[in-house]
């Protein structure tokens, strides 16, 4: 029997507005957080649910998971809440799972271990507030080391959804002395969809249902489990309509279970399932982060201000600043002119909340007043009057000499 | 082959401002073993760098002042010089030496090729220069021109069929001797039109209110350069703006290792332009002067934004890994640049069949 986990990860990106070194101290607005930006993203998002409502109730074996990033839980909140709404008639149907995230960014861990926990507590808190539901799952990609794996034990989950890292993806593996449990990400079977769905010179376009679940069971002949996860945005904004994406996903879940080998589970039912033997190798450090300077720069101005940012209340501008959005918009791979443009603004608004931020009074212990200080002043100026003194002095000396005076 | 030449100045070794044109060209006829005869209004003494078969100059007298008559003594005299002379083909880029090359067309039945650098709509108008070019346009058989936006004027402006108009970017190689400090803005703008002129004083008026230790130096050679002086006088930044004489290749040389940053306007000069991004040096580039199709490692903006211009050149002078990681890219990049091909298409447009 093979166990098929599907995952959905909905991300919404932060965009930055123009901001010149002139705007800097004068209150401009960071972000472009206007309706319409994000309008063509909810309405996919809409069909995309209502979609995978239809099949949740027409195929009884047929079960998903999502993991909603908190730039995208802020986007519908705020402008569309019938998205919210939608999400929750998915969950109503007990055969979805919300997958645990940090709220804002995965790159926090790499920098700050603490703001890392804070925004995994502060998205499971938001998940349960919204869907009543509790996240047991983290799903991640950066690579598993044996701090990342205590610190997640921390925060009371019982598994991580990660990058397969050289392991076979079809296993569920464990880690020594630990009771979390790892489930790999079948890295080519969502690169079908996330990359090359709609791609006219790919090998296997165009891909149609009946073809992925055909690749399913190849992949399922070695494995135990597979798992994909998705990206939400595959569905009409990375690939427009009219490559059929939605009609693939209306055929999918039926042409899946037609093997009788194949079955749909949550993440959190895949573990129940087997008795893992098999142990994950941890890598044993990992790069901060793999990028240009302008990457890197970025990264670390931005994350300088994290005690700054914490005592002030605009702590959620600093935070959004993180959204791997960002970080990725000046990098050079696509359009080198763009990026320097990007980092232009980055930099200007990393500075300008600075300013901000260092403008918060923070309270300065009281010191008790020194009555030497006054003192002190005194003999500096009397030091200073006998040094001037001294030297005119020799000045004059010096004069005398020169022009042999008595 | 053999080329009748007609010209006005001769960069570097006589030339009123930076004008590396026809100097570029010869070098380039030089490669393709084409011969020579260049006809120049002046005399001139130095000719050591230059490997030329021949080389003759038409003398003209100097203290003529009207436009006109100056004109119609070099079409004179060109036309003394070239009535015994045999060639294939007639070049001319300066316009003041159109009419010459019409004649010589008209006269020895061969073909015209004209290459413009500019035209009277670059500048302030002047009825005689358009007059002068409009028929030198027509009675053109084929055009060379130094960017895409030249090839729309031709094309709207004077009518003239796109067919006959041919891209041609002549760039020049200055051994790279570094770079100065990063606050030394250059701006090397042949000639600039005048509201680029206005746009730049501002530009430089802004980056100086944010950034009091920059400073801007300007190549430029054009008539509008009383303007920005002008402007510097008016906003008060006239100690930060240093104009510098720019005529010849050391000259340029110089300059570049002495600024750190350079604004590429969209000025007509683009072998000028293409030779100070051959240098490596970090630019911030005008959206409009064909540059930004081909390097990828430069800073584009609007110069008529001047808000957004003088943002980006402070920035860049202000972060050290944006310009580190821009100076980084451009090397890379012109290291991994094709052979040029210039001198194969200078070619191909002398070939008449």
């Amino acid at each position: 029997m093979v166990n098929i986990s599907l995952c959905f990860k909905v991300d919404c990106p932060v965009f930055m507005n123009n901001f010149t070194i002139f705007d800097i101290g004068k209150n401009a607005e960071y972000f472009d957080s206007s309706k319409i930006r994000f309008k063509n993203f909810a309405d996919n998002c809409l069909h995309a649910n209502s979609l995978m409502l239809r099949q949740l109730e027409e195929n009884m074996n047929f079960k998903v998971s999502y993991a909603l990033t908190g730039s995208a839980i802020d986007v519908f909140e705020r402008h569309f809440p019938e998205v919210i709404a939608s999400f929750r008639k998915l969950s109503e149907t007990g055969k979805v799972e919300f997958l645990a995230l940090p709220y804002f960014s995965q790159l926090s861990y790499l920098y700050s271990v603490k703001e890392f926990a804070e925004q995994v507590r502060i998205h499971s808190a938001k998940i349960k507030e919204l869907f009543g539901s509790s996240t047991k799952f983290l799903l991640t990609d950066i690579k598993l080391t044996k701090d990342y794996v205590k610190e997640i034990e921390k925060l009371k989950l019982k598994g991580i959804i990660a990058k397969d890292n050289a392991h076979n993806s079809g296993f569920i593996y464990k880690i020594n002395n630990s009771k979390t449990k790892i489930i790999l990400k079948n890295s080519y079977l969502a690169s079908c969809i996330n990359q090359h769905f709609s791609n006219m010179n790919w090998k296997e376009w165009p891909l149609t249902a009946e073809k992925y679940a055909n690749l399913i069971n190849k992949a399922g002949f070695q494995a135990e489990c597979i798992n994909m996860v998705i990206d939400y945005d595959s569905f009409g904004v990375k690939h427009p309509k009219s490559s059929k994406i939605f009609s693939l996903f209306a055929k999918l879940p039926e042409e899946i279970l037609k093997n009788p080998a194949n079955m749909f589970r949550t993440p959190s039912e895949l573990i129940g399932l087997y008795r893992t033997k098999n142990k994950f190798t941890l890598s044993k450090e990992i790069k901060k982060v793999s990028g240009n300077r302008l990457q890197i720069s970025a990264l670390s101005k931005i994350y300088s201000l994290e005690p700054h940012a914490k005592k002030s209340k605009i702590l959620d501008v600093w935070r959004n600043l993180q959204h791997p959005s960002i970080i990725s918009s000046v990098s050079k791979d696509k359009n080198p002119q763009e990026a320097y443009e990007n980092y232009i603004n980055l930099a200007n608004i990393i500075e300008d909340l600075d300013l901000k931020l260092n403008r918060v009074p923070v309270k300065a212990p009281k010191k008790p007043r020194i009555k030497q200080k006054n003192t002190n002043e005194k003999i500096n100026k009397e030091q200073i009057k006998r040094i001037y003194a001294e030297t005119q002095e020799e000045i004059i000396n010096n004069l005398k000499e020169v022009y042999k005076l008595g | 082959m053999k080329i009748l030449m007609l010209g006005w100045d001769f960069a570097p070794f006589f030339s009123k401002g930076l004008d590396c044109l026809s100097y570029e060209m010869l070098n380039n006829f030089h490669k393709n073993k084409f011969e020579v005869s260049l006809v120049l209004p002046y005399s001139y003494k130095n000719n050591e760098a230059v490997e030329l078969t021949e080389l003759k100059p038409a003398e003209c007298e100097t203290e003529i002042k009207n436009k006109e008559e100056e004109i119609d003594v070099y079409t004179s005299r060109a036309g003394n010089f070239f009535r015994k002379k045999y060639f294939d083909a007639v070049y001319c880029n300066r316009w003041l030496a159109y009419r010459a090359a019409i004649n010589a067309k008209k006269i020895s039945g061969k073909p015209l090729v004209i290459h413009v650098r500019d035209t009277v709509f670059n500048r302030e108008f002047d009825s005689l220069r358009y007059n002068e070019e409009k028929e030198a346009f027509k009675k053109a058989d084929r055009i060379i021109v130094s960017s895409e936006s030249l090839k729309m004027i031709l094309n709207k402006k004077y009518g003239i069929q796109k067919s006959r108009i041919k891209l041609i970017n002549l760039s020049f190689n200055i051994d790279n001797t570094g770079h100065g400090a990063k606050n030394n803005v250059l701006l090397m703008g042949g000639d600039m039109k005048q509201k680029d002129m206005e746009y730049f004083a501002r530009i430089a008026k802004n980056a100086v209110s944010y950034m009091p230790d920059i400073n801007f130096i300007v190549a430029s050679a054009g008539d509008n350069l009383k303007i920005l002086v002008g402007r510097a006088m008016d906003f008060k930044i006239a100690d930060r703006i240093k104009y510098i004489k720019c005529s010849t290749k050391n000259d340029l040389k110089n300059i570049i290792s002495k600024s750190g940053i350079a604004i590429i306007p969209n000025a007509s000069d683009s072998a000028l332009n293409l030779a100070l991004i051959n240098s490596g040096i970090p630019s911030v580039v005008d959206r409009n002067s064909g540059i930004q199709g081909k390097f990828n490692n430069i800073i584009v903006s609007d110069l008529w934004n001047v808000m957004e211009t003088s943002s980006k050149i402070v920035s860049l002078a202000k972060h050290d890994e944006l310009f580190e990681e821009i100076k980084s890219g451009i090397s890379k990049e012109l290291k991994n640049n094709a052979v040029k091909e210039t001198e194969k298409e200078i070619k191909e447009v002398f070939e008449f069949g």
